[in-house]
C-alpha cells in the first residue's frame, strides 16, 4: 500500500469514528434534560457570581451562595459520573473497531515514515511489529496520534459535551478545594 | 431552591448553551485584532488559546514536512515558536495573568492536543512528499 493514502486512510477513520461517538453521546447523554438542565444552571451561576465578583472568593459569598454552589456541585458530580461510564463504553468500543479493522492491513508493514529517529521507548509504539528501521512508523503510532490530536478537536467543535465549567469542577483540586471549604 | 430563576409559565424555556470553542475561526479572528481595551472572560480566552495553539501546530507541521526539517531540531523550533507566539499574544492583550490562573495555566492550554497536531501533520507531509 501507498505510504502516503495509508497515512490519510487512519486519519480519515479516526475522523469518522469521532463524529459517529459524538453523535451516540449526543443521542444517550448530551440531549437528556438532566444534562442540559445542569449545565445550562451552571453557566448560569457562573454568570451570577461573576457579575457580582464573588467568583473565586469563597469568603465574600453569603451562605445562600454556597448552599446553591454545593448543590450544583452534586449534581455536576453525578452527571459527569453518568457521562464518563458512558463515554468509556463509547469510545472503547469505537477505538477497538477501529484498531481491529486496521490492524489486518497493516500488519507488518509501515504506515508512514518519521521525519525523526525516535529515542528507544518510543520505538516500543512508532516501531510495534515491525522490523525495518528505525524511521519506520506503525500503524499504532498514527493512531495514538490520530486520538490524541483530532479528537479533543473535533469534540470542541461540534460543542456539544460538558462545559469547560463542569470539567474543572470535576478536578481533583476543585473537588478537594470545595471539602475544604465545607469544613471551614 | 435555585438563585437561577425559571421562567413562569408552563413551558420551561430551555436556555442554550453556546460554547465559544465550537467557533474556532472567530475566536481565531478576534485573536488578530489585538486591542488590550477587550476583557476576556475566562472561558473565551481558554479557547482562543486552545485554537491558537492548534493553529500554530498545524502551519508548523505542514512548513517542517514540505522544508523538510528533522529530527530533535524541529521538535525544539516547534515548542519555541508555539510558546513565543502564545506568550506574545496575551502580553498584547495586556492580561492580569493571575486572574486566568496564571502564566503556567494560559501556556499549557491545548499544548498536549497540539503537540500531537503537529506531529501528526508534519509526519503525514514528510511522508507525502518525501518518503519513498
Amino acid at each position: 500500500m501507498v505510504l502516503s493514502s495509508g497515512v490519510l486512510m487512519i486519519a480519515a477513520g479516526t475522523l469518522i469514528t469521532t463524529l459517529v461517538t459524538e453523535a451516540v453521546l449526543y443521542v444517550w447523554v448530551y440531549r437528556t434534560q438532566s444534562f442540559r438542565s445542569v449545565r445550562d444552571q451552571l453557566e448560569a451561576f457562573q454568570q451570577t457570581q461573576d457579575a457580582l465578583g464573588t467568583a473565586g472568593k469563597p469568603k465574600s459569598r453569603g451562605k445562600k451562595i454556597e448552599r446553591e454552589e454545593d448543590r450544583l456541585k452534586r449534581e455536576v458530580t453525578r452527571e459527569m459520573g453518568r457521562l464518563r461510564l458512558k463515554q468509556a463504553v463509547v469510545l472503547i468500543g469505537a477505538m477497538t473497531f477501529l484498531w481491529r479493522s486496521l490492524m489486518p492491513i497493516y500488519a507488518g508493514k509501515p504506515a508512514a515514515q518519521l521525519p525523526f529517529e525516535p529515542f528507544k521507548l518510543l520505538q516500543r509504539i512508532t516501531h510495534f511489529g515491525l522490523d525495518g528501521p528505525a524511521t519506520d512508523c506503525s500503524m499504532t503510532f498514527v493512531y495514538t496520534l490520530c486520538q490524541m490530536a483530532l479528537r479533543p478537536s473535533i469534540t470542541m467543535l461540534l460543542g456539544l459535551g460538558p462545559s469547560r465549567k463542569m470539567q474543572e469542577m470535576m478536578q481533583p483540586a476543585a473537588l478537594t478545594q470545595a471539602m475544604t471549604d465545607k469544613e471551614s | 431552591m435555585s438563585l437561577v430563576s425559571q421562567p413562569s409559565g408552563s413551558k420551561k424555556q430551555q436556555k442554550i448553551y453556546q460554547s465559544p470553542g465550537a467557533q474556532p475561526l472567530r475566536l481565531l479572528w478576534r485573536a488578530c485584532l489585538i486591542n488590550p481595551e477587550k476583557v476576556w472572560e475566562k472561558t473565551e480566552l481558554l479557547d482562543t488559546l486552545y485554537w491558537i495553539r492548534q493553529a500554530s501546530g498545524l502551519s508548523t507541521g505542514l512548513v517542517w514536512g514540505v522544508l523538510p526539517l528533522t529530527g530533535l531540531n524541529a521538535f525544539i523550533g516547534f515548542t519555541i515558536a508555539s510558546t513565543t507566539l502564545i506568550l506574545l499574544w496575551y502580553k498584547s492583550q495586556r492580561l492580569d495573568e493571575e486572574e486566568y490562573g496564571g502564566h503556567v495555566s494560559l501556556l499549557a492550554e491545548g499544548f498536549a492536543q497540539s503537540l500531537a497536531l503537529f506531529m501528526l501533520t508534519w509526519i503525514i507531509v514528510y511522508t507525502v512528499m518525501h518518503a519513498s
